[in-house]
Order: C-alpha cells, then structure tokens, then sequence
C-alpha cells in the first residue's frame, strides 16, 4: 500500500491571505455567516435565508456605527 | 477512518446476531464478503448505509421492509424483538460505535407484531479514553451523507449505465460529490444570504440629500436661529429702552410744562395715551373673553364626557373636604416654614411637624382649590346643554365679541393717530431754547410711540419666527440624519461586498484548485490500473475523458476503461476526503492558520465499500484491479458473488485478504452448492426462484 505524501493544488495559505486581507469587521462577518451556515446544515429554508439576511444587514450596521 | 466490526441482528435476511470483523491494518486490508443473488449481497452494501445514515442505496427493493420476516413470526406474544446494524469505525485516534435499531412486539396471537420507530445511537472513546454520546451531525461530520453512494459504491450497475451512454448521470453525480468533497454548498448559501442582505435589507437608499442640500439647509437654519435670537435679544431689551425713553420724554414734558401754549397739548396727549393704555386693556379683556367662549363653545361640541368625568372627580373633592380646603395650606406651609409655636405658645415638636408636613401633603393649594370650587359650580351649566350642540347664545357672544374687538381696534388706531397728530402739531414755546426742546421733545415722543410699535410687532412676528426656526432645524436634522444613515449604509454595503468577493473567490481557488487535485488523484488511481497509457482529464465543469497520455487527446475508451475511471473517482475522493474534510472543518472557525499546507495523504484515505466491483470488467482489468486495488486504498471491503472469486485468489495467494466471509442461505427451499476457497470446497445454498425468501448466516471463510 502507498503511502505517498503529495503537496496538493488546494493551499490553505492563499485562502487564509484573502481573509486576513479583509477589513478586521468584515472577517467577523465572514467568520459569523460561515458559522451559521454550518450550524444551520446546507439545506436553508427561505425563511431562514431571511432571517440571517436581517440578522447580517443589522451586523454589519452595528460595526460601522 | 477504518471500518473494524459490524453487527447485524434480524437485518433483512439475516435471521438473528451475525458480525463481520474487518481487515484493514498493515498490507493485509481487504475484507472479503462472498455470495450468491439473492444471498444478501445488497442488503450487506445497505447495512452500511443505514447504519450510518438512515438511508439505503437506490436500487434496493422494499427499503422500509428491514426487520427479518422469520425473526418477526417467531416473536411471541407479550415479546419483544429487536432488529439492529451496528459498526465500530476508528477515526482520527477516536473510536465511534454507531447503532440503529426497530423493535417489534406482539401484543395478540392472531395480530402480526407491532413495528416501532427507527432509533439512532452512537458514542465516541476520545483519544483519553473518555466516552461520550453523539448525534447523527457529528457522524455526518465524519462522513457527509452526500458522499455515501462512493464509499457505498454499487458497481453492478457501472457498466450497465455505460453500455446505455448514460456517462452524462455519471458526471453528474461526480460534480456533486465534488460539491459535497469541497462543501460548495455552505458558500453557496453564505453568498446567498450576503446577496438578500444587499439587495432587500441594506439597499442604497433613493434621493440621499447631497452634500450641498445639507450646507443649504445647515445655512437656512443658521438664519432662522440668528432671526430668532435677535428678535428676542431685541423683544427683552425694548421694555428697558422704552422706560427710558418714558423717562425722557416725562423730563422734557416737565420743561415744557412751563409753556401755557404746550400745557394744553400735553394734558389732551396724556389722556390720549390713558384712552390708548385704557383701549388696551379692553381689546386684551374682549380677546380674552373671547377665548373662554370658543373654549365652552369647543368643550360643549368635544368634551362633553371630560366634563361629566371632571365634576365626578371634583365632587369626590367636594366631599372629602378639599375644595374648599378645610386647612388652609398658606398657614400650614407658614408654620412648618418659620417652625412657628403653636397658639398655645408651646413650640412644635419634631412629631408634630411630621404631622404637619402630612397634613400638608394632602392639603391643595388654596387657589387650586378655589378655582376647582368655581369650576365645579360652572361644569352643570355646560354639562346640562342638552343637545351637545354650540348654544346660539355662546355662538352670538363670541361674534359679538369679536366685532367689540374689531371696533376697539379701530379705535385704538384712531387715538394713535390722533396722539401722533398731536406731537406733530406743537405750538412752538417761547422761552429758553423753546424750538430745540420742542424737536427733542416731539423726536422722543415719536421714538416712544416707534418703540412700542415695535415691542407689538415683535411680540406677534416671534411665535412665527420660532416655528420657521423649528422647521428650519428639523429639516436639516432629517437630512443629515439621512445622509449619515445613506453614509452607514455605505459603510456596511462596503464590509458585506467584500465578504460577498472573498467568498467567491474562495469558492473559484477551491473549486480550481479542487480540479486539478482529483484529476491528480483519480490518475493516481487510474494509471496503475489501465494497462494502456491512458490518463484521465478533467475539464473546468468537473467532466472527466479519457486521453490518451502521449498524443494528449481523447481516446475512444471501453466500458471497462471507463468503469476504471469512475473507480479512480471513488479513490480520490476517499483519499482527498481527510484533508479536504480538515480544511473546511477549520476554515470557519477562523483557525485557517493551523491548516497549513494540504497534502494528499493515501495512508488515511477513506475506507470503500464495493459491492460487485468486477462486474462491470473483462478478465483482464478485473485481475489487474485486483493486483492493484490493496495498494491504492488502506481498507477496501469487496462483496462478490461466487463466479468473482477467481478474481480474490490473486489477492489472497499476495495476503492481502485479512478478513472473508460466506453469505450462507439457510432454508430447505433452496439449491445446494458448493463454494471452491483455497483449493477447499464449502458447502452453502442458493435460493430457489420463486420460493418463499430464505434467511442467511454468515459464516467466516480462514484467511492467510
């Protein structure tokens, strides 16, 4: 059995430069909208798309106030 | 992950506790599973699944019929039984037990036993050795339901759905396993809700007032407040200037007192100017009046009931003494004020003067109570109106009092005419500096009367200029709340876009770099299984061919060429699924950076599960897959039917096969047969068409 370590084309470095690149209110945003979408499971209902859509417009407000 | 024991009790055909132990440690990691149609084969693909999921693969018949049908009839009344699939798995140096069961339970002789719920359990040993109970999300975790139909992988049909051309379901079904692989779906959603935000929730508001709107109206109400100061700068200041002024002209009366000729005049502008102070008084007390009538003539029409409610209240006064008061409150604030003695000449003590202040807290204002004596003397006569209708006689007053008002103002205008005319027309006097006092007597007069036109002008322009002040203030108050609202807007539209960027180009670096990856892996895969210089190449949709690698183009493949293709899918994605499963574990949790490099590490790929891999193969990739197969994954489980096992003996003469098993039928109404294993001849029986269904044992076959 092969036990071959091969550097993958997927680098997680590239993706955690964009993040960090954001502003520091727009990676809590980030971090938060993942999060939600993982605890909530991928099958959102409209209904919950719509209440995180109000739950982020009022969070991000919050931020740049 | 490695699968290490699985236990079926009354699952489908298998009539009572059966367990499979898997192999899948050092080189010896193929378990082998072997049985005839009917035998099982499928419902063993699907104890996984179920197990695991709830779920069972597409093509298996009567999916909610699991519960062993001669384990059923054999339960007694007043018994329960219990059907259940349960695995062990190794994952990440935590050790999972997963469980799902039915119980039945007769309750009549003559009533088939009751069937209950599905019922899901599953504990976790942490690498300390602690046990803890988890829930189906935590399995998921480890292996996303998506993804089953490749580690549970139905081979059976692989050539059919090619012989059909049916290539386009397949990729299909791989670029939504790649879906599942990267988590797409999460990125799509979280893009979904930044979308609705920006375009429902944070929309850019219209006719957001511009920076010049906001100066213009800053100005106007600059002005507005500055006319408004200085009017009433001006209104305080007047009374002062025109008491002066008064004093002046009664100093220079006084001067021309002397003068016989201006005597006269004097004393006729004095009574003009009493006439005037007198016709004053009245227009004040006619407007007055007037107000009181309009107020009757409106609380008659509108507040008829606030009068009843009013008299009821001051009744209750009436009656408990406070109107009129029966202490008067002037004296009681006297003596707790002054701390006066009493009459008797004593002085009040600390006791007598809480007492006082009580009795003074509940004692009205003896104004308050007189005007709530002649108020509650009044409210019969509006009250007792009876129609609710204005009397004609208080609609008579009011016009008559206004025409009084009108006509008092006409002749108010006349005197100040009159008085002007008269300061106009001052002889001259004859002594002293006669001329010069006159001119400074007459321009002081004049200055007065100029002086307390103003005063009226200003005390009626004020009450407008304070509202077009307000007005002034208010607008410019919602428009630079509408711009700093439009400004904040902006502001979050800007931290929510480039959310909305990162996610996509995210998902773009992800999905690219996710191309190349399973093209890679499936080609790890691919190569050496093909015995052609073949490789495989996937375009940007995740569509796979088959190029031939020294031309680089697109080769006609066979079936069985394209079947090992979609072989090499189901590998790479069992070894990309730890790292991928890792990075999308930790990305949200903003612990990107413990990430790191990924690397394609085959060791701990993902265990597969195939049910009648050879199927869709001729002789010869069947016998390379089998050659190749142990080195590719770190544990494959293969379940064949008896005519594949030519295939196994490769793999078992290199020991390769640590575990194998024969799914035994167990009925009389079958065909006995015999099974070759190692050069040793077994005995096991098939089902026989049409008969009634047969259970099954699973009994293990030696290895090594």
């Amino acid at each position: 059995m092969s036990t071959k370590n091969e550097e993958m084309a997927l680098d997680a470095e590239s993706i955690i430069k964009l993040i960090s690149d954001m502003q520091p209110q727009a990676q809590n945003l980030f971090q938060s909208v993942l999060k939600d979408v993982l605890d909530r499971g991928n099958e959102l209902s409209e209904v919950t798309v719509e209440e995180l859509a109000k739950k982020y417009a009022a969070k991000a407000l919050k931020l740049v106030g | 992950m490695r699968f290490v024991r699985m236990e079926l009790n009354n699952w489908r055909s298998f009539l009572g506790l059966h367990q499979i132990e898997f192999a899948g440690w050092d080189s010896c990691n193929v378990t082998v599973l072997v049985g005839q149609n009917g035998a099982g084969k499928t419902a063993l693909l699907n104890a996984f699944t179920w197990v695991l999921f709830g779920e069972t693969t597409a093509g298996f018949r009567r999916p909610d019929d699991l519960f062993n049908h001669t384990a059923l009839s054999l339960i007694k009344v007043g018994t329960v039984d219990k059907m259940f699939v349960k695995i062990c798995f190794d994952h990440e140096g935590e050790q999972y037990v997963v469980t799902r069961s039915i119980s039945a339970e007769r309750a009549h002789n003559h009533e088939p036993p009751t069937v209950g719920p599905t019922k899901f359990s599953a504990t976790v040993r942490n690498k300390t050795g602690v046990t803890e109970a988890v829930d189906q999300e935590k399995i998921n975790a480890v292996l996303p339901p998506g993804l089953h139909p490749f580690f549970f992988f139905p081979a059976e049909n692989i050539g059919k759905d090619i012989d059909q051309n049916d290539a386009a379901s397949i990729r299909a079904s791989m670029s939504r396993a790649i879906d599942v692989l990267l988590d797409i779906e999460r990125y799509d959603n979280a893009l979904k809700i930044i979308s609705k935000t920006l375009t429902k929730h944070l929309k850019t508001p219209k006719n957001t007032p511009k920076d010049a709107t906001i100066m213009a109206a800053e100005e106007e109400m600059n002005d507005a407040r500055e006319r408004w100061e200085s009017t009433e700068q001006r209104k305080k200041k007047l009374p002062g200037i025109i008491e002066k002024a008064q004093r002046a002209v009664d100093k220079l009366n006084q001067a021309l007192e002397e003068s016989d000729a201006h005597r006269g005049a004097v004393e006729e502008m004095n009574k003009v100017k009493d006439e005037i102070y007198r016709e004053n008084d009245n227009i004040e007390r006619i407007r007055d009046g007037q107000v009181l009538a309009i107020n009757s003539a409106c609380g008659i029409v509108f507040g008829k009931e606030i009068f009843v409610d009013a008299k009821a209240a001051l009744d209750v006064a009436h009656k408990e003494g406070k109107i009129p008061p029966k202490v008067s409150s002037g004296l009681l604030d006297e003596l707790i004020d002054v701390r006066q003695k009493c009459i008797c000449g004593r002085e009040l003590g600390k006791c007598e003067l809480g007492e006082l202040k009580s009795l003074r807290s509940i004692t009205l204002e003896d104004s308050i109570a007189e005007i709530a004596s002649d108020l509650r003397g009044r409210l019969p006569l509006l009250i007792e109106t009876d129609d609710g209708s204005v009397d004609k006689s208080v609609a008579n007053e009011i016009l008559e009092l206004d025409k009084e008002a009108n006509d008092a103002e006409r002749r108010l205008l006349a005197l100040k005419q009159r008085l002007k005319k008269l300061i106009d027309d001052q002889p001259e006097i004859s002594h002293g500096d006669p001329g010069k006092t006159r001119e400074a007597w007459q321009q002081q007069e004049k200055r007065l009367l100029r002086l307390q036109e103003e005063l009226t002008d200003i005390s009626k322009e004020l009450p407008d200029l304070e509202l077009a002040k307000r007005n002034a203030e208010k607008k410019y108050g919602a428009a630079l709340n509408r711009q700093t609202k439009t400004k904040a807007i902006g502001e979050a539209r800007g931290l929510l876009t480039s959310v909305e960027e990162t996610l996509s180009k995210i998902q773009e670096i992800v999905r690219t770099c996710a191309r190349k990856d399973v093209e890679r892996a499936m080609n790890d895969f691919y190569t050496p299984l093909l015995l052609k210089n073949y490789c495989v190449r996937l375009t940007d949709d995740f569509r796979y061919e088959i190029v031939d690698e020294s031309t680089s183009r697109t080769v006609g493949a066979s079936s069985s060429e394209v079947a090992l293709a979609t072989f090499a899918f189901v590998g790479a994605i069992a070894a990309l699924m730890p790292s991928y499963a890792r990075l999308e574990r930790l990305l949200p949790a903003g612990d990107g950076k413990s990430v790191g490099s990924l690397r394609a590490d085959k060791a701990n790929a993902y265990p597969v599960v195939l049910d009648a891999p050879y199927s869709p193969f001729g002789k010869e990739y069947g016998d390379q897959f089998s050659k190749v197969l142990p080195d590719l994954l770190p544990q494959s489980v293969l379940i064949v039917r008896e005519d594949q096992l030519e295939y196994i003996n490769s793999m078992i003469d290199d020991t390769r096969v640590g575990s194998a098993y024969v799914l035994q039928l167990q009925t009389g109404s079958a065909e006995s047969k015999e099974l070759v294993w190692q050069n040793k001849k077994y005995g096991y029986v098939i089902n026989i068409e049409g008969q009634v269904a047969s259970h099954t044992k699973i009994t293990p076959l030696p290895v090594g």
